[in-house]
């Protein structure tokens, strides 16, 4: 090899050195290796050297070379500039409040919406993670097929739990519960409506992880009316008396023995309880056919603790054998999948059947939010971007000052990638204040659990200020190698201009914007339509002006007759009926089997009870036959009216006059009624039967006639009330909003999507401003030149704004078609859904177009109307 | 100050001795590499210089550059004051035990 060849050391072996040697040392060293390379290459060939000079790279490590804090001569003058960055960096802020305002405030709001959704999704999230045996805890489900019909169930029968117990090799505990209806309960002369309980036995404790504070948890579910209640519940029944050992008079029928009370829920459960009686304590309701050995009644949770590293499947397997063993109709194919606890709650969607206080979420939901929040950021950020670049332009001359005093590339861009951050963190201060101004009225508006202590939040800090400094860094990229790239000397005479070619990155950034934000209007529109549909759909009764009172069976047996007339009484009041269920989502259900069905073969059908004028206070529709009627005395005994669904369900031709064995009688169909909705229009209309009472309801409805002053009636109510049933709560609702309960999480979803997607626009729009400000101002000149060769002030409008009205165009254009695809997915989910129209796609449109043009029409005006002496006179 | 130096920093202070204005760091490898016939690491060299320069015995400046080293200054070594006596001490040490060596054991002469 000979001398003068351009041959050289690997250059990644020098930065490799470079990287961790200090300053002052790396250069003389670098120079005796390369020297060394040198000559060694000459004689030994390159290879050899290129290997033994990698080889002292590494050799070279150790505390003289080595970077430290123990400067060897001189302090490094990088915490010096750093000091500068600072300073011209809070400089600059106070030279341009506005941009610096938009900007910081931008990225807060986009960083505080980012904060509310992380919390509630980490919320969502973490439900029933707290339970210690979570991973081998798993719910028994149902799902039952016959021909087309598919029906699944999140409850079991009664009778599951007994014979799964002990019999699986591999099942460590088996626990049943069912949800406690609304109950009244009494201590002295005090009387509570409580609904949010269950039964449950004593193994239930010991499977979840629900502590005790005061009581055994082995025993204290052992017998039968024991009940064990959580703190706010103790306090309010008991005072600041200690429950333990009291009484609480049970539906006025019995006597229930407060045996332990529960500590704090570490976490949020799938579960919705203030109580848990003991499981023997629950009594079959009057009238069910079925009893505690049934294996058609699904109303039962069944909720089993495996053991350790044992085969879910073959579990699975074992159980639905049994299922089908004891399960009468062998022309249903029935499967029993085993859920685990931690898949419970977000993973359960499809399932029907919950029952009362489960709460099931929606893993859509959360994907939804995150992706909302995803693009809220992302715009935050184009924001942050776009100005930073434009203001740079103001700042070519520092720039340039800085290059002639010997800044290098790499300094300025260090610096701007700082100051980037810096804002970025000081954004974050301001998110935190934003988080901490909004979160209680958030939490209360969307119902989402928000933490409202600084110890709550503290843990989260690190990952927010880590996502914090990214943003702030990717942010700074652009700006930073732009800025970095100015000539000195262009720079220092101002002839620095922005690109100027059509597609500049700038530009792309804001049409991102405008399609982040047309799409988030159009599907906010698209959502709160669908919701609206839900809610206000025509659900085949009538809803409005009824009210419905709950009252407990003994009152209800004993004041019926009286409170009906009484109620009447007031002219503005038509009807007065009674019912066993009220279109909210529960319904009885039991076995029907055809006249001369064997036993195998019966028909499961959701059932109300209900009162003579049931079908004209509600609006019912009869489609074929009659409602019930005073006329017919065996109405009462045997009557029967079915809905279409029931109808087409078992197959009758000739529906009226049918025999039917339902509920342990035997029964003639005598009217056929429309379908109405009395579930979540998530799910179509279920097969169902109506009766007249056989147990006794526990709701009264009354229908107002319209027009008439509802508080004075409710008043007029609530004294007939306490003039009659003297020891027990008044408790009526509008029936309205018990329906818009169950749309409670779609409410929800629509409330936040509106909430993010105004977000968005707001922040978009704040973009626009700053870039429009700028842009047009670089215009000046041009502007006052056009000006004094004669051009009209609407020339130069349409002039100044014509590029950005195109950018909002074309954002529209590809926006359409991104919205149309994810929106008519999601509205796949429903089973009533409203068309897509060109409403949704039309009015985002307007929307934006009409507050691009209110933005650009201050700074356009501004600029158009200037005087152009003014603007030209500096030259 | 410490003024006892080990057998390799004597080796190394010796040559930038000799060298005196023109020792750097791959010299006085070089040195001891031709002139010794030990093989030795540059960067222990480099290591050793280091250390003499903490305890005063050499001095450094940043020097001329050639265009073998890609335009990198040289960092030259000198021999301080205190270097001189330490190099001095050590060789008068020396000189006094050999005096103590008997000629039947090792006679310099001869050998």
């Amino acid at each position: 090899m000979k001398k003068g060849n351009k041959i050289s050391p690997p250059a990644w072996g020098i930065a490799l050195f470079k990287s961790y040697c200090r300053n002052e040392l790396a250069d003389s060293i670098l120079g005796d290796m390369q020297e060394r390379f040198h000559k060694e290459a000459i004689k030994r060939g390159a290879t050899r050297a290129k290997f033994n000079f990698i080889l002292s790279i590494f050799s070279f490590i150790n505390r003289h070379t080595l970077r430290g804090r123990s400067g060897r001569k001189t302090k490094s003058n990088s915490t010096a500039m750093f000091r500068n960055y600072l300073l011209i960096t809070f400089r600059n802020l106070k030279k341009r409040p506005v941009f610096s305002f938009i900007n910081i405030f931008g990225l807060a709001l986009g960083l505080a919406s980012c904060m509310i959704i992380y919390f509630y999704v980490q919320h969502e999230l973490g439900t029933d993670q707290f339970h210690s045996k979570a991973d081998r805890v798993y719910k028994v489900s149902g799902i039952f097929e016959s021909g087309n019909s598919r029906r699944t169930t999140m409850r079991t029968p009664p009778a599951l739990a007994p014979h799964i117990k002990g019999r699986i090799s591999g099942i460590e505990r088996v626990t049943r519960m069912r949800y406690a209806d609304e109950h009244i309960f009494g201590v002295g002369d005090h009387v509570f409506s409580m609904d949010q309980g269950f039964y449950a036995d004593s193994v239930f404790l010991d499977v979840f992880d629900f502590e005790l504070q005061m009581g055994n948890p082995q025993t204290a579910l052992r017998d039968p009316n024991s009940i064990v209640i959580n703190e706010a519940t103790a306090i309010m029944l008991f005072g600041n008396e200690n429950p333990m050992g009291k009484f609480i008079r049970f539906n006025n029928e019995k006597d229930l023995e407060v045996t332990g009370v529960f500590k704090e829920f570490p976490g949020n459960t799938h579960f919705k309880f203030d109580y848990l009686m003991s499981f023997n304590t629950f009594v079959v309701p009057e009238g069910y056919l079925a009893d505690l050995t049934s294996w058609g009644w699904t109303g039962f949770h069944t909720y089993i603790l495996l053991s350790p590293n044992v085969n879910t499947a073959e579990i699975e397997a074992d159980i639905n054998d049994i299922f089908k063993a004891n399960y009468a109709r062998s022309s249903v194919k029935v499967t029993n999948p085993l859920i685990n606890l931690r898949d419970l709650y977000l993973g359960s969607g499809d399932y029907g059947n919950l029952g009362h206080n489960i709460l099931i979420g929606d893993w859509k939901t959360l994907y939804v939010l995150c992706v909302i929040a995803a693009l809220v950021l992302l715009i935050a950020g184009f924001n942050f971007m776009n100005l930073s670049t434009a203001i740079s332009i103001k700042r070519a001359k520092e720039i340039g000052m800085r290059k002639v005093m010997g800044a290098v590339k790499g300094k300025i861009r260090q610096q701007f990638l700082t100051e980037s951050i810096i804002l970025a963190l000081t954004s974050f201060l301001c998110a935190m204040a934003i988080f901490a101004l909004l979160s209680g009225f958030i939490s209360n508006q969307l119902q989402v659990p928000l933490p409202d202590q600084a110890t709550d939040l503290l843990p989260h800090l690190p990952l927010f200020i880590a996502i914090t400094i990214l943003i702030g860094f990717l942010a700074g990229i652009y700006p930073s190698v732009f800025l970095s790239s100015f000539k000195p000397i262009a720079a220092l005479k101002m002839k620095v201009q922005g690109s100027n070619s059509r597609f500049s990155l700038k530009q792309i950034l804001t049409a991102t914007q405008f399609i982040i934000s047309v799409s988030l209007i159009s599907a906010s529109f698209i959502v709160v339509d669908q919701i609206d549909h839900m809610v206000n759909h025509p659900l085949g009764f009538e809803r409005n002006n009824v009210l419905k009172m709950n009252i407990s069976q003994n009152d209800m047996s004993e004041h019926y007759r009286v409170l009906k007339d009484r109620f009447l009484a007031h002219t503005e009041i038509t009807h007065v009926t009674r019912a066993s269920h009220t279109f909210e989502g529960g319904a009885g259900g039991g076995p029907a089997w055809l006249q001369g069905a064997s036993q195998d073969d019966s028909h499961q059908l959701s059932y109300y009870q209900t009162g003579y004028d049931f079908a004209e206070l509600t609006g019912l529709q009869m489609q074929e036959g009659r409602y019930f009627s005073k006329d017919f005395s065996n109405d009462w005994e045997e009557g029967m009216i079915l809905n279409e669904s029931a109808v087409a369900y078992m197959g009758l031709e000739q529906p009226i006059g049918q025999r039917i064995r339902f509920n342990d009688r035997d029964r003639v169909v005598i009217g056929v009624v429309n379908d109405f909705n009395y579930r979540s229009l998530h799910t179509p209309i279920a097969p169902m039967a109506i009766v007249m009472p056989f147990g006794t309801p526990e709701r009264l409805l009354i229908k107002v006639q319209s027009g008439s002053a509802i508080s004075e009636v409710i008043a007029k109510l609530e004294q007939d009330w306490n003039t009659i049933v003297q020891d027990a709560p008044f408790d009526l609702a509008f029936m309205e909003d018990d329906i818009q309960r169950m749309y409670e999480k779609e409410t929800q979803l629509s409330g936040l999507v509106s909430v993010f997607a105004s977000l968005a626009v707001i922040l978009a729009i704040l973009g626009l401003y700053g870039l429009v400000s700028f842009s047009v101002q670089a215009r000046l000149k041009e502007v006052g030149i056009r000006k004094v060769h004669g051009a009209s002030t609407s020339f130069l409008l349409v002039l100044l704004s014509k590029r950005f009205l195109i950018l909002v165009l074309v954002a529209n254009l590809i926006a359409w078609p991104l919205v149309f695809l994810s929106t008519s997915q999601w509205l796949e989910g429903f089973h009533y859904r409203i068309g897509l129209n060109l409403n949704h796609f039309l009015l985002p449109f307007l929307i934006l177009t009409g507050l691009t043009i209110i933005t650009l029409s201050h700074q356009v005006l501004k600029t158009a109307l200037a005087n152009p002496v003014d603007v030209l006179r500096n030259e | 100050m410490r003024s006892t130096i080990g057998e390799f920093e004597e080796i190394v202070l010796l040559v930038v001795a000799a060298q005196h204005d023109q020792a750097y760091g791959l010299s006085v490898t070089e040195a001891i590499e031709e002139q010794l016939k030990r093989t030795v690491k540059l960067s222990s060299v480099h290591t050793s210089l280091y250390r003499l320069e903490e305890k005063g015995l050499v001095q450094s400046h940043i020097g001329d550059t050639s265009t073998e080293r890609g335009g990198r200054k040289k960092r030259h070594f000198i021999i301080t004051p205190a270097g001189k006596e330490a190099l001095i001490k050590a060789q008068e040490d020396r000189d006094q035990l050999w005096k103590q060596v008997p000629k039947t054991v090792i006679d310099l002469g001869k050998a």
